[in-house]
């Protein structure tokens, strides 16, 4: 079999309609979560001096910001949809209305003179589950055997695209490492310096830093191979697809390194650091529980 | 016997992958779609990080808030919006901002830029290695 023949074989290999609903509750939980959670820090953005406006990506067409209050509407717009992208209801319509909705209030957020990071992964996710057949199962009302919809490759390839999109972003990441900082961000005392940066920054402008960036500053020998390690996750991250013991042990080290970034630097991603940035690696549909065991379900890379 | 995706889902799939990766290709980040450069820098030990701080009556210098600086609580897009601010020459404007900030007990508002090495700042050593200040404005009521 060719290689092409072999990707396309795995990437459109079946799967049962719940792991791609699981995946639809999973990121609609954890953005409906976030976009409650950051609300003030959105919001304050109405506050912010138009001086200040930079537009990006989709919106790099605006010539000034929204009006105050489109913008308050678009964020209550958007934790309203997802609670229905949650649900699975209306799903044609809300799917792609709760992606977009999720991408112009993003991106606008980034439309101030700083791209952020934390947003990337968790807006193309959505995109994909949104425009998928994201909502065959998992639907209150939905409930009948009969009414259960056959294993499919239209429910497998979503889930895939969004995996193939997780590694892809961690090798991206690596990429630039060694593109922007060469070599040095390995062998040199990088790693320990933006560790103090994140800290200094943190302090001069006023806020708390953390506790743990003292000790590591006075002894940067502890983070030398941190820095290797980190290149490494990310340069090797394709290894996640082939599923098992290498692909768990893949997320466990880059969940750590997430974690790692928040305890030293105070800079959260909340999306991997709550497990679903990784979901579509796993056979999500385990956390409900069905259809374990039939045929067919045990493709390459969900073991 | 297999199903057959079709030639739409194999279009979807091609694209949304080369449109994740093509930013590291074209070397342009933006959002969503990002060459992911953050903490990519081989940082020195030395930095220039752009603030604003505040004086009391007696002249004794404080430190002030995201939320006084910026109006936020992350300090990525607070350094971002001083630098800008310093950058394209409205220091003085963002100086009057963060005057109706900030609590009656500052009289004095500095927008500066400090170089401090890092790790001595860290650490609690003497770190500051140069200042500028860019604006200075009166607070309070």
């Amino acid at each position: 079999m060719s290689v092409l023949r072999r990707v396309d074989t795995w990437m459109f290999a079946p799967a049962p309609a719940e792991r791609l609903a699981v995946l639809r509750i999973l990121t609609g939980l954890v953005v409906v979560g976030y976009l409650i959670v950051r609300y003030p820090a959105f919001l304050s953005l109405t506050d912010a001096s138009p001086s200040r406006f930079e537009p990006v990506g989709v919106l790099s067409w605006l010539d000034r910001p929204f009006p105050d209050p489109l913008y308050a509407v678009l964020i209550v717009a958007n934790v309203g949809c997802g609670v229905a992208f949650v649900t699975g209801l209306w799903f044609r319509w809300i799917g792609p209305i709760f992606a977009l909705l999720l991408l112009v209030v993003t991106t606008y957020r980034s439309s101030w003179g700083q791209l952020l990071y934390f947003e990337n992964l968790m807006v193309i996710h959505v995109a994909i589950i949104g425009l998928g057949r994201s909502a065959d199962a998992l639907v209150p009302g939905r409930r009948k055997r009969s009414a259960q919809p056959p294993i499919s490759s239209r429910y497998g390839w979503p889930v895939r695209l969004a995996a193939v999109v997780t590694v892809l972003t961690y090798v991206l990441a690596g990429i630039a490492k060694l593109r922007v900082g060469g070599s040095e961000w390995m062998t040199g005392d990088t790693l320990r310096n933006h560790v103090a940066y994140s800290a200094a920054r943190i302090g001069l402008l006023g806020g708390s830093y953390s506790p743990l960036a003292r000790p590591l500053a006075e002894n940067g020998w502890v983070l030398a191979p941190v820095a290797v390690a980190t290149v490494l996750i990310e340069l090797v991250a394709p290894v996640a697809l082939l599923g098992g013991r290498i692909r768990t042990a893949w997320v466990a080290a880059t969940w750590l390194l997430h974690f790692g970034i928040a305890a030293t630097m105070f800079v959260v991603f909340p999306y991997p650091l709550l497990g679903v940035a990784f979901a579509p690696l796993f056979r999500a549909e385990r956390v409900v529980d069905r259809r374990r065991g039939e045929p067919g379900l045990r493709t390459p890379g969900t073991r | 016997m297999a199903e057959d995706p079709g030639w739409f889902r194999r279009l979807v799939v091609v694209c949304v992958i080369a449109a994740v990766a093509l930013p590291a290709v074209r070397d342009r980040d933006s959002f969503p779609l990002s060459t992911y450069p953050v903490y990519a820098s081989a940082r020195g030990r030395v930095a220039t990080i752009n603030t604003a701080v505040g004086y009391d009556a007696a002249g004794t210098m404080r430190r002030l808030s995201l939320s006084a600086i910026a109006d936020t609580d992350d300090p990525l897009i607070a350094e971002s919006a001083v630098a800008r601010a310093v950058a394209t020459g409205r220091a003085d404007e963002l100086c009057k901002e963060i005057a109706r900030r900030t609590s009656s007990a500052v009289t004095r508002i500095e927008v500066v830029e400090e170089r401090h090495d890092i790790v001595a700042w860290t650490i609690g050593d003497e770190s500051l290695r140069g200042r500028t200040v860019h604006a200075e404005c009166e607070a309070g009521p």
